[in-house]
């Protein structure tokens, strides 16, 4: 059986390198099923304004996670 | 290099460079990046060189490849440009722009001979915002250049007005945003630029010596700030934390002056490095008194050069339990981080310049549970 490497991103944001079946691909990636199974592909999307991620303060949003060290 | 497809929602890419395996094309209209491996790139040339999906089909077939995948293909690839091409409108909502609210407190920042007034018209907003220039706070005084930043909120948006002058406004909740605009201005004030001028400001943190600039990115909650926090303590100078503009003119990255955002977290850890810790500026604002504290630089404007060219990127990644690491990756393998998390110039001259930026990279990756490991690994880096 045929192996492809297919590159998935997480919701982290982190890639995955994994060695997968075709089956696998097509059924992880539907949209895409065809070329998911040729090679790798990411559409990636910059920021549209300068960001910092400073967490708010006070002032309405109250996500940002807490420094792992 | 490629036709033009006359449907306007398949449009070719502006621009397409390689670096090493990979293929990296960039979508005028929308201002995005695709990435792609070897075997899509080809795909991809004949999709663009091809008028119609007929030929498309018949030059798939030409190289063994059935009718059936070649249908499939195309469709996939039919779909992938136009998702490219297409980027989510940010509709800000329309509103009055107001006068200038009378500020409830004002504070002067020295930033070497350029002086920085903040007009804060909430607390909340000088809870937010000066702590991390506390380090500069400076009695009034007369500068060669002063900019004027007036930010106050009205109902639900906090406003943005530099030298009397409007801005921007966001929602309450896109505080971060405000914070990436005013560091803009900042940097804007400072270096005396434009917006047009940068080619990127990245969310990334930038230690340096005297030659050259090294840049940390991660996702967030990586341990960015703090890995710069714990290199500075080594005697490194940190040139940007959190937000690195990268000029387009000399393709170099510039000093952001601010203290260095560590969060409660690295606490423990970063008193047994700066003795002065518990004295550091505290930020208690956020809505879930989460506090963060920021380390005064130990370099400023005066003391430390203010730009540098910039070749190597460290993907860093905190893991205690990890034996510490680094190695050279691929720059593919950190584009996702870089370019997602970062302000990216639209404009096509910037563009061009970034792509060209990016060719030279040398990317590395760090999994660090040892702070001296990771120090002496930055101290191998530079001048390596």
């Amino acid at each position: 059986m045929l192996i492809f490497a297919v590159y998935i991103y997480s919701m982290k944001k982190e890639p995955i390198k994994n060695e997968i079946t075709r089956k696998e691909a097509l059924s992880r990636m539907g949209k895409y099923a065809a070329l998911t199974a040729i090679g790798t592909f990411a559409i990636l999307q910059p920021l549209k304004a300068q960001e910092t991620s400073l967490p708010p303060g006070g002032t309405g949003d109250d996500t940002f996670p807490i420094d792992t060290p | 290099m490629f036709k033009e497809n006359t449907l306007s929602e398949i449009c070719s890419p502006r621009f397409i460079v390689q670096i090493n395996d990979s293929f990296i094309f960039w979508f005028e209209r929308s201002n995005q990046y695709l990435v792609v491996s070897k075997t899509i790139n080809d795909l991809l040339g004949l999709f663009f060189e091809t008028t119609n999906k007929s030929s498309f089909l018949t030059a798939c077939i030409d190289q063994n490849i059935s009718l059936e995948e070649a249908h499939t293909i195309y469709d996939d690839i039919h779909k992938l440009i136009k998702q490219a091409n297409t980027s989510a409108d940010q509709n800000s909502a329309s509103v009055l722009i107001p006068k200038i609210a009378t500020p409830i407190v004002i504070k002067q920042y020295l930033l070497k001979t350029s002086s920085v007034i903040i007009n804060y018209g909430t607390l909340e907003l000088e809870k937010f915002i000066h702590p991390q220039w506390a380090h500069a706070l400076t009695k009034k005084k007369n500068c060669d250049h002063t900019t004027t930043f007036d930010v106050f909120k009205v109902q639900d948006h906090n406003f943005l007005f530099v030298n009397k002058k409007y801005i921007k406004h966001y929602h309450a909740n896109e505080s971060h945003v405000l914070a990436g605009q005013i560091n803009l201005q900042i940097i804007n004030a400072l270096y005396a630029k434009e917006e047009s001028d940068w080619m990127a400001t990245f969310h990334a943190s930038t230690v340096c010596n005297d030659q050259e600039a090294i840049m940390i990115i991660g996702a967030s909650g990586n341990g960015k700030s703090t890995l710069s926090a714990v290199l500075m303590a080594s005697g490194i100078d940190v040139l940007a934390d959190d937000f690195t503009p990268l000029l387009a003119e000399n393709k170099e990255v510039y000093r952001f002056p601010s203290g260095i955002s560590v969060k409660v977290g690295a606490f423990n850890m970063l008193k047994e490095l700066y003795p002065d810790f518990e004295e550091y500026p505290l930020d208690v604002s956020t809505s879930k008194n989460v506090p963060i504290r920021y380390i005064p630089p130990i370099k400023n404007l005066e003391s430390g050069t203010s730009h540098l060219p910039c070749k190597k990127i460290v993907y860093v990644h905190y893991n205690p339990t990890a034996i510490s690491s680094m190695e050279k990756i691929s720059t593919a393998r950190i584009l996702e981080t870089l370019i997602t998390e970062s302000w990216l110039s639209p404009l096509t001259s910037n563009v061009e310049l970034f792509l060209d930026w990016i060719k030279d990279l040398q990317c590395y990756e760090l999994i660090y549970s040892d702070n001296e490991m990771a120090v002496s690994k930055f101290n191998e880096l530079f001048g390596s």
